[in-house]
């Protein structure tokens, strides 16, 4: 059963606020005291001069786990929240697998067109890969994080901004760890155009709280469990206001969905799961034995709402 | 459209049906520049994404002339080799050379597009043998999530709309191969593909395997 060995974030100190932001995006005054005040986003993390390297060795140096089982890395792959990141054929993860000394022929590779909820795939075919390979003390490496690099990287209209980070997670096909239980997902082509057609837009933000609980409540009745056991829900930073809306929906406790990070850090694509997973350890949300999940809405062009339900 | 509810590896594993394989495939070139190159509201938002994409290594881009949509290619792959009447569980896009809609979500929009609303996503930037990664996963989730009729698209543009200071190699040609997987049908017989077989970059093993699969 696919299981997460080590989970790691790293989020640099760099901070920039929503009005500078807002100022370089030509954003309206209005439009960025609504992030502020009702989105409740603040500042957001950013990494000035530093590489997508840099982010991703910042999260890898967090996998203790990982030193001493570098031989047992069977595949390594790259989230992604946005499908191109560098100028093709650079390739920053393979040059962090040789820094981590890994074995040079592993697959190195990305995985994606989820946007923001390509993590939670990462996961699941990272531990469908193992499995199908039977050895059971294989592991794979799960990166996530993206610099803000363009206008199109930096926000996603209407509702959040994106704030630069990185996470790493050591997935096992056999480990006792963080086991999951399930996985839905609900791709939804339709929006494929939605930043060309405003019709869509405001469709999309229609259903964007119902898609995204109902996803939350088909992962958590496939894993044969009710939503009242879910001692914490790690979400996408997206923002606030939208995870209240979730939450109303749902019935589920706000107070258990980890948002601590909307406010000061922003956004950090596909790897907020792996930030949010600390926060939640540090709360005492996650138990042992207990299921929690994690979930995301990926907007831009397409939308994906995706959940995976784990045991702690 | 609802959403697809999968349990991990051990609890959802099925038998594996010892004829699963490849039932049709479809090979095809794009000599012609896609639609999309032709869209000034596109080429205006793909040059400042490459520009910002370019700048952190000192790059800049080249005019931007012609280019294939991954979209577009995918959707006449989708048509060539899906009959009518067939439904598919997975799809699974495979490529090295960016897309010329570099930030698109483009499986996503083709999960959308296929018959069946597969679960769909994109395998990339593995030094040109993305697919042979691809076809792990086909088989992978075809074992373990009961995801069977799958659907492998191979593309790869001829062009790279930038000089990236290191070397490259595009193909000579624009091209995209698809194959559809899955249990044999009465009177099928399919092919058999071991990834390690196929671990060549670009489209040339899937052009080949298409080739041998449309002799059969």
């Amino acid at each position: 059963m696919t299981s997460l060995l080590a989970v790691s974030d790293h989020v640099p100190s760099g901070r920039v606020p929503v009005e500078v932001l807002g100022e370089e995006l030509g954003l309206t005054p209005m439009q960025v005291r609504i992030f502020r005040r009702y989105h409740g986003l603040g500042e957001v993390s950013r990494d000035e001069g530093g590489s997508l390297l840099d982010l991703l060795r910042g999260a890898a140096a967090g996998l203790v786990a990982l030193r001493g089982r570098e031989h047992l890395v069977r595949y390594v792959l790259h989230a992604r929240s946005f499908p191109t990141v560098v100028p093709y054929p650079h390739d920053p993860v393979r040059e962090l697998c040789a820094e981590l000394g890994l074995d040079a022929g592993v697959p190195v590779f990305s995985v994606g067109h989820h946007a923001c909820a390509s993590g939670l795939l990462a996961i699941d075919a990272a531990g469908r890969l193992l499995a199908a390979d039977g050895d059971p003390d294989a592991l794979a490496l799960v990166l996530a994080g993206e610099k803000a690099f363009t206008p199109e990287a930096a926000a996603v209209p209407g509702s959040s901004f994106f704030g630069e980070g990185a996470g790493a997670c050591l997935v096992s096909a056999s480990g006792g760890r963080d086991r999951v239980l399930a996985y839905a997902v609900d791709l939804r082509g339709e929006f494929d155009t939605v930043a060309d057609r405003p019709e869509l837009e405001s469709e999309f933000q229609r259903i964007y709280g119902e898609a995204l609980a109902a996803v939350v409540r088909a992962a958590v009745e496939r894993a044969g469990l009710s939503l009242e056991r879910v001692t914490a829900v790690l979400p996408h930073n997206v923002n606030r206001v939208a995870w209240h809306q979730v939450c109303r929906v749902l019935g589920y406790p706000r107070e258990r969905v980890v948002l601590e990070h909307v406010p000061t850090v922003g956004h950090v694509f596909c790897a907020d799961h792996f930030l949010n997973h600390r926060t939640a350890r540090q709360r005492g949300l996650l138990r042992p034995g207990e299921p929690y999940v994690m979930a995301a809405a990926g907007a831009g062009r397409g939308a994906t709402f995706a959940a995976m339900v784990l045991q702690h | 459209m609802s959403a697809r509810t999968l349990l991990p590896p051990d609890a959802a594993a099925s038998p594996s049906h010892p004829r699963w394989g490849v039932r049709r495939a479809a090979r095809l070139a794009f000599p012609e520049p896609s639609a999309l190159a032709a869209d000034p509201v596109h080429a205006a938002r793909l040059r400042r994404y490459l520009a910002d994409l370019l700048a952190p290594y000192g790059l800049r881009p080249d005019p931007i002339v012609g280019g294939q949509s991954y979209g577009e290619m995918a959707e006449a792959l989708i048509g060539a080799v899906v009959p009518a009447g067939e439904q598919v569980d997975l799809l699974v896009l495979a490529h090295s050379v960016p897309d010329l809609a570099p930030g698109r979500a483009t499986a996503c929009r083709l999960g959308h597009v296929c018959p069946g609303g597969p679960l769909s996503f994109a395998v990339t930037d593995q030094g040109g043998t993305a697919a042979s990664t691809a076809l792990r996963l086909l088989a992978a989730y075809a074992d373990s999530a009961g995801l069977r009729r799958a659907l492998l698209l191979v593309v790869e543009q001829d062009r790279l709309p930038y000089d990236p200071g290191v070397p490259v190699a595009l193909p000579a040609v624009s091209r995209g191969v698809a194959l559809l997987f899955g249990d044999p049908l009465p009177g099928e017989r399919p092919l058999r593909v071991d990834p390690a077989a196929t671990a060549r970059p670009g489209t040339g093993p899937w052009w080949e395997l298409a080739g041998r699969v449309a002799a059969r």
